[in-house]
């Protein structure tokens, strides 16, 4: 029987690699099959080595290969805003481009650990956009269903992951750019804590809030990634959320998330109560400020990264990102420090509640509704119709100002299409969101 | 902040921009401005700007 790549957890092929059952070779020759399948549909990949994946995968699978690498033989793909040693980068544009010798830090630590790097997966023009669309590539199309978006920025390897055309994905993060198209392909993101995965070889956007990061199947998957990318174990989480206590940021679902992802969420919390968590609702003050201290910052950030490309080249910008950088280049310093210094009130103010509540994670929503239809420019939350990009932020974005991890799971279904929960914790505490993401996924929230 | 800013920025954008770029980056300015202005009401006063990755007190 063929291998079915879609069901294939990263913790199941490494048990099957260890025990012989499955070779590194009929792994990646199954995902390239896959990507020959589906990648004119889906533009999951804009680049794939071939030829190399099936090298990387031989040397995993030589009896010299060092059996304990801990992703030993993994079809993995690469967000195309991150070098790979002989692989261009292009950022999902078509008017820049490098040709990198080496891997990023973060590549480079996935391919000691053992994993094939098959290819790059598409990407919003240099990250920035959070819906997924490539005007000059063509736009990542959901496997759920290819007439909808797949969430952005790290929309290729969302995809492939979804579709089985990797097992794994590498991305980055700054307002929600694993976590989004996690939640609308039913697949997990994983933000590490800021600063905790090297950047080097990664284009930038804002680096107040960049980080690179794993999607895959399931938590587990994103731990043992998370594990190796930040260079050190997470402490093994503990299968049960019991004794946990965590708060559900109920301002984010009742007003601003559709009902039933109101309703997922809200089963989600459930779920981890019948674990033995204590799940309370908290509001922390001035919550709602968050997606414009966020944007405040990205825009004068981003038009600082770009400066030296954009003045000899803004024509080939695609429309909404030469917009959105003409915009951050105006902004006065004045605007950008007082961003600043709200983010640090916003941080203050969490922490605050966190403390005053005992809690160790918050619980929210990761998207306030299912994917929408690539043509889409709103979206109807209630009684309000919200511009697209917007309403993906609202989400995220306010969990980025943070600093700290934070992981999208799947929560449920609706009308065939998935959607995700979201957990947040304090700096440093990957392990804690990575035992209630855990407990999630072993309990059969998707309804 | 807001008022000032606005009057500098819809001026440097009519400046710099023409045609259906300049109206799109006008209307961006102006949800920006807007997120300017709900910045502004903060209690800000004193508060030392982020710089960093944030340490939870």
């Amino acid at each position: 029987m063929a291998l079915d790549t879609a069901e294939l957890t990263v913790a199941r092929a490494r048990a099957e690699i260890d025990s012989g059952a499955l070779s590194p070779v009929e792994l990646t020759d199954a995902v390239l099959d896959r990507i020959t399948e589906r990648n004119r549909e889906l533009n999951a990949y804009l680049y794939v080595d071939e030829e190399g994946a099936r090298a990387q995968a031989r040397a995993a699978e030589a009896a010299d290969a060092a059996p304990e690498l801990p992703l030993r033989g993994i079809p993995i793909c690469v967000k195309d805003i991150i070098d790979v040693a002989d692989m261009p980068t292009t950022a999902g544009a078509d008017h820049w481009r490098r040709d990198p010798a080496t891997d990023a830090a973060s590549v480079a630590r996935l391919r000691a650990a053992g994993a094939v790097i098959v290819g790059k997966g598409n990407t919003n023009e240099f990250a920035y956009g959070i819906d997924g669309h490539n005007p000059h590539w063509g736009d990542a199309c959901n496997p759920h269903d290819p007439a909808r978006i797949t969430g952005g920025s790290t929309s290729g390897p969302a995809t492939a992951v979804a579709g089985g055309l990797a097992l794994a994905g590498l991305g980055t993060d700054t307002g929600g750019s694993l976590r989004v198209p996690a939640s609308l392909c039913g697949v997990t993101g994983f933000r590490p804590t800021l600063g905790s995965v090297p950047l080097d070889g990664v284009v930038a956007l804002a680096w107040s809030f960049d980080v690179a990061g794993p999607i895959a199947r399931t938590a587990e998957d994103c731990g043992a990634l998370l594990d190796v990318l930040q260079g050190r174990p997470v402490a093994q989480p503990d299968p049960s959320p019991a004794g946990l206590r965590i708060g559900l940021l109920a301002e984010l679902l009742a007003d601003h998330s559709e009902p039933h992802v109101a309703e997922g969420v809200e089963r989600a919390a459930e779920t981890l109560r019948g674990h033995g968590a204590q799940v309370v609702e908290v509001r922390p003050r001035d919550l709602h400020l968050a997606p414009a201290v966020f944007r405040t910052i990205q825009l004068v950030e981003a038009s600082r990264a770009h400066s030296k490309w954009f003045n000899r080249q803004r024509e080939r910008y695609a429309p909404r990102v030469r917009d959105l950088l003409e915009c951050g280049r105006l902004l006065p310093a004045d605007a950008y420090v007082a961003a600043q210094q709200a983010r640090r009130l916003l941080v203050e103010e969490i922490a605050d509640t966190v403390r005053k509540h005992r809690l160790d994670a918050l619980l929210a929503p990761a998207t306030p509704v299912t994917a929408p239809r690539r043509d889409a420019a709103t979206v109807t939350i209630g009684d309000r119709e919200v511009p697209v990009r917007a309403a993906l932020l609202s989400m995220t974005a306010p969990i980025s100002l943070l600093g700290g991890p934070a992981a999208a799971v799947p929560a449920g279904m609706h009308d065939g299409m998935p959607f995700g929960a979201q957990i947040a914790a304090r700096p440093g505490a990957e392990a804690t969101v990575l035992r209630i993401a855990t407990a999630l996924q072993g309990a059969d929230v998707v309804g | 902040m807001a008022e000032d800013l606005a009057e500098r920025l819809l001026f440097a954008v009519a400046r710099e921009l023409e045609g259906e770029r300049r109206n799109a980056v006008l209307n961006l300015l102006r949800e920006v401005l807007a997120d300017l202005e709900v910045i502004d009401r903060l209690p800000l006063e004193g508060v030392e700007p982020q710089a960093g990755p944030p340490q939870w007190p």
